[in-house]
């Protein structure tokens, strides 16, 4: 008999299923709840690792999602200076390690070739017979002269790879043929940014960009070149209905259809418009006084004279040329020839454009500039840079929040591990020169060489190295992560150059325009294949971590760089160190990075990273520097990983802090305001080539196509052939339609392409973009260079444009 | 029993409390659609204040900060009013900065987030129900699979098993974005999205890739490693 409760009304029977019940239910609850946990989707991916896109200088940080050892899924990173933004090309990386082998069979390197030189065919080889063949050829090649050898490499090796090709050439081997793809890309902006301020490297950042009113873009198509950036823009001019977006461009580019204000100028003609502004900004009282009296001064080249007043002369038989100092009223005369009315009609535009422009630039709260290769491309592009940082120095719109010259990177790493490594001609590491005896005796110790090892005389700049490879001055050549068989200008020429030298192509690609005339191609390690530290346009360094392992027998470049510089000591014909150690003794990316940390903290150097250790680097989405220590985190009393800004207060490098600003790289703390007067460009429309070509980029496709076209969904969004875009008018007057094929010929070459008839061109400019090996547009560009940088002219070239007999493609 | 008991047994015992059930799950189900719904959990607050441009604290955001002089320090920054339209400005240390006859000095808001949300929000492109149009899964006509994590986000709160900052297990279904935008010329005129137009659809590429983070706190992948 069941006991009733008294208090509650139940039997035990019925407290008991009442317990079971509530237990079930709860059971149930609870099950139904790990059930449900189980089954949540986990997403595409399963770990997310934090990374560093592979294409252009954006430095855009990405999450790299893997599943299976696969790259699944890419993200762009919130936590990373582009704040969550890529582009269409970033965001289909995740097929780039396996497209051109896992995706169609076709075209990644996975074992060294051998090119026999009498059939033009490649064969398979191991990697100790390819290098044995590479040793010997450099061997014997430095034995007779050891300028008898050249590297290329480019702005897309890492920066460990690059300093250690530099320290092997230039320290080793005592050759300082070391050259690469920055030279046609960020070389006018560095020595711009060099004679201006004393050192290399923007003093900007992106944040300038969320803060400025005014955005003056010019040579710069960022709205498909630096998406992400231009993104960044977009917002800003968004959520500020004062700011302004002016775009300076011969063409009516995807950035311009943006623009507040479009100046559609005449190609080349830039430098005459920021000596008009110039002129309007000091005659019109648009000059911060107070900022340019305190930190900068007037300063121009003349031609140099000896004592008897006769014209003194360089070594290679040039007219000599000095700085002297101006005051502003001299500097405000020789302007005068540039006054709006005066100059307009050349540059193609009206007088009020150029005097609105001016003081929207002069009288904003932040202006910033921002350009690429219309601007670097040129041979008046060290002068141009001169200007706009002039520009910002006059009207005092630099080292402020908002306001700063902020050159845009072209390769992802050029502004790292090629400008700050020194790896150029002219260079040594962390901005040493080579012609400065002080700075070789530097590099020397530090590199535990005897004093004298390293060449006092220049290298060859890129032009020239590939004449010299014409003229058979150098018979090797070991080209590293770039195809300037199709990058280069007058492109044919130089071709031929190439098949002349011994030519070794380290590439991950074998079907490059490059590998193709290789004699050894040695199969590379591409992106996450590898390790290692990457820069990009705001001297933000960042780590690439690995995460696949390479494809085939496929190596890293610093891998190649080590087993070269191995057999090449044991040929003896590398310097010795001091010390008796191997003189490439840094294997890893970790001990080259620590090597390249402490150098930059010498002497010398104004670039201090010490700061970036390898475990910080891991850990931060990317550190700016200069960051002397690992504790440096404060810039401008924020906290902030490395400093945000130069010259100003926050860095590190100033030698008194309490100062605002100091321009330390000058010796007297003093930025110079050049004057650059306007020289004729080489090519001008003349009656057998009447129309001006420009090149550039288009969004689905970055530099020569090589990664890129290698993706189906970017593929199909990108004509193939490449199109020459026509203005309208000069097409009307050709009788050529859209679609036709038209050939475009300069003094340099000539090449076949489908036109696409357009508004963008001015009249009597065409444009070709340059990722298509089809229709090789760089055979027909300009190679003329600019007297500074040595960077060639590729954004003006005089060409003819006729129509192909009358045939027709068809619009793919 | 009669008819009429039974009737009134039944309307009492199983068709109100029944009815009353589901009236309250619809209404609990509508309710949740409104944002004030989805700004009473404080893990999703912030992701509320940033899309109305509040502060952290649920207070106005500062404006650019204009006053800034060569040198970075800021010697005052402006902070909207609760009303979204003016700011007041004030110096570093949060005081209101007075004009000349002892008034709040104030100008005109112009910066606001720049998230997705955010501009969504700010420009009024959606009119009310702002957190259900872009997640458009829960709710009462959601789907199950919304219905089971809003069971397992209920299980995780009482019984305090979840950390902060909270974190996103699984992903972001496009077609969120693509319902209202897929089909307007000016998505239809971008190459890029017909070359893209697969992996879009599979949400393998997220949207906000080119067009930034939904939110300032944009969640980040659980399995991402610092």
């Amino acid at each position: 008999m069941a006991e009733k409760s008294a208090a509650s009304g139940f039997n035990r029977r019925e407290f008991l299923m009442g317990l079971a019940a509530v237990g079930g239910a709860g059971a149930l609850g609870a099950g139904t709840w790990g059930v449900l946990e189980a089954m949540v989707p986990q997403g595409i991916a399963a770990t997310w690792h934090k990374g560093v896109c592979r294409y252009c200088g954006n430095g855009c940080g990405v999450l790299i999602g893997m599943r299976d050892k696969k790259v699944v899924a890419i993200r762009g990173d919130f936590k990373a200076t582009n704040k969550g933004f890529i582009c269409i090309k970033g965001a289909l990386l995740n097929a780039l390690n396996t497209a051109g082998y896992g995706g169609n069979g076709e075209g990644r390197a996975l074992t060294p070739k051998i090119r026999d030189k009498k059939t033009g065919t490649v064969r398979e080889a191991s990697w100790e017979e390819a290098m044995s063949l590479v040793a010997e050829r450099f061997r014997a090649a430095i034995t007779k002269n050891k300028d008898a050898v050249a590297f290329y490499g480019s702005g897309q090796l890492l920066t460990e790879e690059t300093y250690t090709a530099n320290k092997l050439f230039k320290g080793g081997i005592r050759t300082n043929n070391v050259d690469g793809n920055p030279r046609l890309c960020m070389a006018s902006a560095a020595v711009g940014y060099t004679q201006v301020f004393g050192k290399d490297e923007p003093m900007g950042c992106y944040e300038d960009m969320d803060k400025a009113e005014v955005f003056f873009i010019t040579g710069a198509n960022m709205a498909i070149a630096h998406q992400p950036s231009f993104e960044r823009i977009k917002l800003a001019r968004q959520a500020n209905p004062k700011s302004k977006i002016i775009v300076v461009d011969p063409r009516r580019c995807e950035t311009a259809e943006y623009a507040d204000i479009h100046l559609h100028i005449r190609p080349g003609y830039d430098l005459m418009l920021l000596n008009s502004m110039a002129h309007v900004v000091l005659n019109d009282n648009l000059v911060d006084r107070a900022f340019v009296d305190a930190h900068c001064k007037f300063v121009r080249m003349v031609p140099d004279v000896n004592e008897d007043g006769s014209p003194k002369m360089t070594p290679q038989g040039q007219p000599a040329m000095k700085e002297v100092s101006l005051s502003m009223d001299e500097y405000r005369g020789l302007l005068d020839p540039y006054a709006p009315e005066v100059v307009a009609e050349r540059i193609g535009i009206a007088p009020e454009q150029i005097r609105e422009v001016a003081h929207l630039f002069a009288k904003s709260k932040g202006t910033i500039s921002c350009w690429t290769m219309g601007i670097n491309q040129s041979s008046r592009g060290t002068a141009t840079n001169n200007m706009l940082s002039a520009m910002h120095l006059l009207t005092g719109q630099i080292c402020k929040p908002g306001a700063t010259p902020l050159s845009m990177t072209g390769q992802p790493n050029a502004c790292g591990g090629v400008r700050d490594c020194g790896a150029l001609s002219h260079l040594l590491p962390h901005g040493r020169l080579v012609m400065n005896e002080k700075h070789r005796a530097e590099v020397e110790r530090l590199w535990d060489l005897e004093p004298g090892t390293i060449t006092p005389a220049l290298g060859k700049h890129t032009i020239a190295m590939y004449r010299a490879m014409e003229a058979g001055e150098i018979e090797c050549l070991l080209v590293m992560c770039t195809n300037p068989a199709q990058s280069l200008p007058a492109g044919e020429r130089y071709r031929r150059a190439m098949e002349k030298a011994f030519l070794v192509v380290a590439e991950a690609f074998e079907d490059s325009e490059t590998a193709k005339l290789a004699d050894v191609i040695l199969p590379a390690a591409l992106w996450i294949e590898k390790e290692g530290v990457m820069g990009q346009t705001e001297r933000r360094y960042q780590l690439v971590e690995k995460l696949l392992e390479p494809p085939g027998e496929a190596r890293s470049d610093l891998q190649i760089l080590v087993d070269l510089a191995e057999r090449l000591d044991e040929a003896g014909v590398l310097s010795k160190t001091q010390s008796g150690a191997a003189l490439i003794s840094a294997k890893t990316p970790r001990e080259v990075w620590n090597e390249v940390r402490r150098m930059s903290a010498q002497e010398n150097s104004v670039y201090n990273y010490e700061g970036m250790t390898w475990e910080r680097m891991q850990k931060e989405h990317g550190i700016q520097w200069p960051c002397p220590s690992p504790e440096h985190p404060a810039s401008g009393g924020k906290e902030h990983p490395g400093t945000a800004r130069r010259y100003m207060k926050g860095d590190p490098m100033m030698s008194d802090p309490t100062q605002d600003i100091e321009f330390y790289g000058q010796p007297d703390k003093r930025a110079k305001i050049w004057f650059r007067p306007w020289s004729n460009l080489p090519q001008e429309p003349s009656e057998k080539f009447p129309i001006i070509l420009t090149t550039g980029r288009i969004l689905e496709q970055w530099h020569t196509g090589t990664m890129t076209q290698r993706m189906p969904e970017l593929k199909a969004a990108s004509p193939y052939p490449a199109t020459i875009e026509i203005n309208i008018q000069d097409a009307h007057a050709m009788n050529v339609k859209d679609g036709d094929m038209v050939i475009v010929e300069s003094q340099f070459g000539q090449v076949q392409g489908p036109a696409k008839l357009s508004t963008g061109p001015r009249k009597g400019v065409c444009f070709a973009a340059f990722y298509d090996p089809g229709m090789f547009i760089n055979a027909v560009v300009s190679d003329a260079f600019d007297p500074f940088s040595f960077e060639p002219e590729f954004k003006v070239t005089a060409v003819s444009l006729k129509p192909a007999d009358g045939s027709v493609v068809p619009r793919s | 029993m009669t008819t009429t008991k039974l009737i009134f047994t039944f309307v009492g015992f199983v068709a109100l409390p029944l009815g009353a059930m589901a009236l309250a799950s619809y209404q609990v189900f509508e309710g949740v659609k409104e944002v004030e719904a989805c700004g009473s959990c404080h893990v999703m607050q912030s992701k509320v204040f940033d899309m109305k441009s509040l502060d952290a604290e649920g207070n106005p955001l500062p404006v650019q900060d204009e006053e800034c002089k060569r040198g970075g320090e800021c010697k005052a920054v402006k902070l909207l009013d609760k009303d979204g339209k003016t700011v007041k400005l004030r110096d570093r240390n949060g005081k209101v900065v007075k004009d000349k006859d002892d008034q709040d000095v104030e100008v005109e808001m112009l910066v606001k987030s720049r998230s997705l949300a955010a501009r969504h929000y700010s420009k009024g492109w959606i009119a009310d129900k702002q957190c259900y149009n872009c997640h458009t899964d829960y709710s009462f006509a959601g789907s199950m699979k919304a219905k089971g994590d809003g069971f397992r986000h209920l299980a995780r709160y009482i019984t305090g098993r979840y950390e902060e900052p909270i974190v996103f297990r699984g992903y972001y279904d496009n077609n969120n974005c693509l319902k209202c935008h897929g089909e307007t010329e000016k998505y239809l005129l971008v190459p890029s999205h017909h070359a893209i137009a697969e992996p879009l659809a599979t949400s393998q590429t997220s949207c906000l890739n080119c067009h930034g983070p939904a939110h300032a706190d944009h969640p980040i992948p659980l399995s991402y490693q610092e």
